[in-house]
């Protein structure tokens, strides 16, 4: 009888370490499946990340870190007129993003729900710029903007009898003028993906306002607003943050000039490291960026929880 | 024109649309939109008319508006002047690699978080969702060193396609997609594979790829359209003039031939992502419906 159940406890014992021998295989084998992806997380995200942080204390001689020191790299970035001139000018294209960016979708979006003849052929003639590839249209803006009479904007003007003015080499015009070009391919994908969010607020709440005697702007106002505005706000952020790392319009369209007048932090960065050479200003300048754009996304992540919460 | 009760999706009632007032604001809104459309599509417009101008003409003070004659014959001079066959072609390779990087690493992981679940394996879910909101361009430098001098081999990566192809088997925006799409296929499908002696590895790609059709077409898509449009990082990596992809092409070539010639080389790049927009349109809607999925 004992030696019977002694057996059994043996069995037992052996059937769940068998088991747990099974699920530790089984364990491996999916997380040798993730293993691949896993690694180059490590290779192509952490590492980068740590040795930003790290390199950015270091004098860097090339790509070489030759010996540590602190953060005289932040100091002599900070204390650099370009980074003040760049810093401020970031903070301008984010404002005429914000400007530009802003309103245009949402009206359009509006418009675009409120049609009711072609509805597909507006709606693919809206989005259509969005096809153009983003190099494309850096360049033809370039074009558009041409200081001679050869570029569009100064060809419509001279319709009207205006002389031919210069405009992306105009310090005051240039940081909107990129953003237009760079809106031009934004806003129409911008609009539908709101055009989305309006259409999928319930039509019923707007016939049972209608018989309640609301008007068409009343129910506008009062019933499809304010159900978009957490959608409107955080694509807002999301833009503000996209805008904050602006680099390759301003780089395609000016390079920075003129004077500076265009040059962003991310085309400062690119231009401390690979233009003068100075890698460790350049490791720098990143985790700069890297720390504004962590307060923006803390931010954002604060917004998208206290928006989503009713 | 009749207006069908279908069409309308917004606050404006069918009943309504047929006081006069209500038809004028009516035809106010379509009114805006063919004006926006218009001012819109006048770049491209622009960039077609003056494509096909001659040197001369597009030079020409006052402007033309229309050219006198298309110079059609421009096209294949340009194409080969601005050496775009092969350009298309480093495109190309650049996209199917990363696409095949992508989907198959990117999705193994997606489907290993959404059906196996190992022990630990939370640890990568939050990880993952974490690192998605993290702020991108601190790593330009040290991304750089990375393929400079790439850990352990130390060897160079530059103009090989490997720095476009490796870091896609890691995206986190792209795993969540994947795993959220495959949480949707029944676990019976993979264990009944299971029974049949199926692996996890061949269950993924009998089983569960097939069955992904929409996501798999989708995640191509971006991976297209991304290499078209990727410039920066192949302005970095690919200094050989051989292996530059289109949009490095198109900016290595600005100065370097007259301007009308310049805008057709931009006007036969916009022409052909129209046709692969048009081609994958279905996809590319999915695609932004998706991305709704972010949030």
């Amino acid at each position: 009888m004992t030696r019977r159940n002694a057996a059994k406890a043996t069995d037992t014992a052996a059937l769940k370490r068998h088991k747990l021998k099974q699920e530790f295989l089984s364990d491996f084998g999916a997380w040798m499946l993730m293993l691949p992806s896993l690694l180059a997380m490590v290779i192509f995200s952490l590492r980068p990340l740590w040795m930003s942080m790290v390199y950015s204390t270091f004098e860097m001689h090339g790509f070489e870190p030759v010996r540590f020191i602190g953060l005289a790299n932040f100091k002599s970035v900070i204390g650099d007129l370009l980074f003040n001139k760049a810093l401020l000018n970031t903070v301008k294209y984010v404002f005429w993003s914000l400007i530009i960016g802003f309103l245009p979708p949402i009206i359009l979006a509006i418009l675009l729900n409120e049609v009711t003849v072609f509805k597909g052929g507006f709606r693919f003639l809206t989005y259509f710029p969005t096809i153009v590839p983003g190099m494309v249209a850096s360049l033809l803006f370039v074009f558009l903007y041409y200081p001679d009479s050869s570029g569009l904007l100064n060809m419509l003007l001279g319709m009207i009898g205006v002389e031919p003015k210069i405009w992306l080499d105009n310090k005051n015009l240039t940081i909107m003028l990129i953003i237009v070009s760079a809106s031009w391919t934004g806003i129409g994908g911008t609009a539908l993906y709101y055009l989305a969010a309006l259409q999928g607020v319930n039509r019923d709440l707007y016939e049972a306002a209608m018989i309640d005697g609301a008007g068409i702007f009343t129910r506008l106002r009062k019933i499809m607003l304010p159900q978009l505005v957490p959608v409107f706000m955080l694509f807002l952020v999301r833009q503000m943050i996209a805008v904050f790392g602006i680099m390759q319009e301003p780089l395609v369209m000016t390079g920075g000039g003129p004077d500076n007048a265009s040059l962003s932090i991310g085309l400062l960065t690119y231009q401390y490291t690979f233009t003068y050479g100075y890698t460790d200003k350049g490791l720098a300048l990143g985790v700069i960026q890297f720390l504004l754009g962590l307060v923006m996304t803390v931010f954002y992540i604060f917004l998208d929880r206290k928006l989503n919460k009713d | 024109m009749k207006i069908k009760e279908k069409n309308i999706t917004g606050v404006v009632g069918y009943t309504e649309l047929k006081k006069p007032s209500v038809r004028i604001y009516h035809f106010l809104i379509a009114a805006v939109l063919v004006l926006h459309i218009v001012v819109f599509l006048l770049p491209l417009l622009w960039l077609i008319l003056s494509a096909f101008k001659s040197t001369k003409e597009f030079l020409q003070i006052p402007p033309t508006i229309f050219p006198k004659k298309f110079h059609w014959e421009y096209i294949p001079k340009v194409w080969n002047r601005c050496k775009f066959g092969i350009a298309y072609l480093n495109t190309g390779i650049i996209a199917a690699g990363g696409c095949v990087f992508n989907i198959v690493f990117n999705g193994l992981t997606g489907y290993v978080l959404a059906h196996l679940r190992p022990r630990g394996s939370k640890l990568v879910n939050t990880l993952i969702f974490w690192m998605m909101l993290l702020p991108g361009g601190m790593s330009t430098v040290p991304l750089y060193m990375t393929y400079t001098n790439f850990p352990i081999l130390h060897i160079s990566l530059v103009n090989t396609f490997w720095p476009f192809w490796l870091p896609a088997m890691f995206n986190c925006f792209n795993i969540l997609l994947f795993k959220s799409f495959f949480n949707g296929i029944s676990k019976t499908y993979i264990e009944a594979a299971r029974i049949d002696g199926c692996g996890n590895l061949k269950a993924f790609i009998k089983i569960i790829l097939p069955l992904s059709k929409p996501i798999v077409m989708t995640q191509a898509v971006f991976s297209v359209t991304g290499s078209l449009n990727d410039f920066f990082w192949p302005l970095l990596i690919l200094t050989d003039d051989k292996l530059k992809p289109i949009a490095l092409k198109l900016y290595a070539l600005k100065g370097m031939m007259t301007q009308n010639e310049y805008l057709l080389a931009m006007l036969i790049v916009t022409f052909i992502a129209a046709i692969i927009f048009l081609m994958f349109q279905k996809y590319i809607v999915q695609g932004i419906s998706l991305g709704g999925i972010k949030e």
